[in-house]
């Protein structure tokens, strides 16, 4: 079956590659090709000069995530003659959230450098805790609270399609994230608090939108997100308040226990304080503007708040029930 | 090498298999690059790695043509038994010049003799 591609070009160095454009290529297809075969294929039978990254071929190095017809995919595990059926299309580009280098190579420095930034490695305590003998047992419900984040191969899907990343290019990300939680989740960790301190900076487990673009685009089931909200609930737990996320949390709590409601122009001025609500008001009068900017004197408590606190009582009480070890 | 030199191998396959292979490494010496810049050409890095995988494979050839025993998943159909006596050998292939020639080393036993599998 004969299948036409696009794929972006990029050359910095050549005159022609300057500008980045889309070159068309025909294959022949056979059936259970892959989209990097095809790749493969017309590197080493039309156009050498074409440069994309691969290794494994099977889904495990992590090399060839590629943005297929828009969407962020393994190049290795994406079958060419079903995915072109359903997009009547065939656009290859490098993925997005990163700055490319050449055609579909993009330049990974900042995934390292904030892989390096969660330390991902796991800092046990440097004597040993009383009565613990020279092995930690892990017991099955220990390790399946940090499994899914082993099974990242950094392929950077998820920074690819991540909202959070796309407006700010300092936020941490989530696969580092993911990385961070299965040390600060591992039972071994010693310096979990620390860790925590540090990833509710700036630009840390705050910053993300809680789109689940990482959670759906992720190849190996990961699930970013649910590392981040696993961090953001641990962080709470211990006490880690004083930033605008946890602020947030806070007064969305109190918001809905107070009026059973979100009370929004409300909930600005607890997160972020007094002179940088002031500092919201252009931002507001624009939402006033396009009829978006929420009034919560329309919206008064509403009917039925008891049953609101009861919800609340009941979580307080199994809360003290559970008081034995916090879980993820 | 999937014809010619697979885990079922014999003389003749083996020797066609060298013949080819010598052929080839021929032809490799007028491989051309077509991509000439210097910036993330991956030409380059596939032309030298087709290199070095067609000496490899001829080294796997010679050395196989002339361990006329089996063993392991070297299985010669027309010398089925294992040969202890000759061919408790690891092969040595040295490429001088485009040349290549075989030699011999002991193996050295520690704690476990190896001896034939009977499975
Ligand atoms: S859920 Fe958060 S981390 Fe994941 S892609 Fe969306 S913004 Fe990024
Ligand atoms: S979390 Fe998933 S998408 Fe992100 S780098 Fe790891 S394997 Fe890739
Ligand atoms: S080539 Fe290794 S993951 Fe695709």
């Amino acid at each position: 079956m004969k299948i036409d591609l696009k794929i972006r070009r990029f050359n910095p160095t050549t005159k022609n590659g300057r500008e980045p454009y889309y070159q068309a290529y025909s294959i022949e297809a056979s059936e259970g090709m892959t989209v990097l075969e095809a790749l493969m294929s017309i590197a080493a039978a039309q156009d050498p000069t074409l440069s994309f990254r691969r290794s494994c071929r099977s889904s495990i190095c992590g090399s060839c995530a590629i943005k297929i017809n828009g969407f962020t995919k393994l190049a290795c595990s994406t079958q060419i003659i079903p995915e072109h059926e359903k997009a009547h299309e065939m656009v290859l580009e490098p993925i997005a959230n990163h700055t490319v280098l050449k055609d579909l190579i993009v330049d990974f420095d900042p995934f390292w450098k904030k892989l390096d930034k969660v330390k991902p490695y796991l800092m046990p305590p440097e004597t040993q805790p009383e009565g613990r003998t020279k092995e930690v047992h892990i017991s099955e419900k220990d390790a399946e609270a940090i499994d899914h984040a082993q099974k990242c191969i950094m392929c950077g899907s998820c920074n690819s399609e991540c909202n959070a990343l796309e407006i700010e290019k300092k936020y941490l990300g989530p696969a580092a994230l993911a990385k961070a939680w299965r040390f600060v989740g591992d039972v071994r960790e010693e310096g979990g608090r620390k860790r925590l301190g540090r990833l509710s900076d700036d630009h840390g487990i705050w910053d993300c939108v809680r789109c689940v673009h990482c959670v759906e685009y992720c190849p190996k089931g990961v699930e970013p997100l649910t590392a981040i909200e696993r961090l953001r609930s641990r962080a709470i737990q211990e006490g880690i308040k004083d930033n605008h996320g946890a602020k947030h949390v806070e007064a969305m709590v109190n918001s809905v226990k107070k009026v059973g409601r979100l009370d929004e122009a409300a909930m600005t001025f607890k997160t972020l304080g007094l002179l940088r609500s002031l500092g919201m008001i252009p931002f507001g009068l624009k939402m006033e503007m396009h009829g978006k900017m929420p009034h919560p004197h329309l919206f008064p408590q509403i009917k039925k708040i008891d049953e609101v606190r009861t919800i609340y009582a009941e979580i307080k009480r199994k809360n003290k029930n559970a008081k034995k070890k916090p879980k993820g | 090498m999937v014809k010619h030199c697979s885990v079922f191998r014999d003389k003749t396959e083996l020797e066609q298999g060298v013949a080819k292979m010598a052929e080839l490494r021929q032809r490799f010496k007028k491989v051309v690059l077509k991509d000439r810049t210097d910036y993330y050409n991956t030409e380059l890095p596939s032309v030298l790695e087709l290199g070095n995988m067609l000496d490899i494979a001829y080294s796997t050839l010679i050395g196989a043509l002339a361990r006329e025993e089996s063993r392991g998943a070297h299985t010669r159909t027309d010398f089925p038994k294992r040969n202890d006596e000759k061919w408790m050998q690891h092969t040595l292939v040295t490429k001088k010049d485009d040349t290549f020639s075989l030699s011999y080393k002991d193996v050295s036993f520690t704690k476990y003799e190896p001896t034939e599998r009977k499975y």
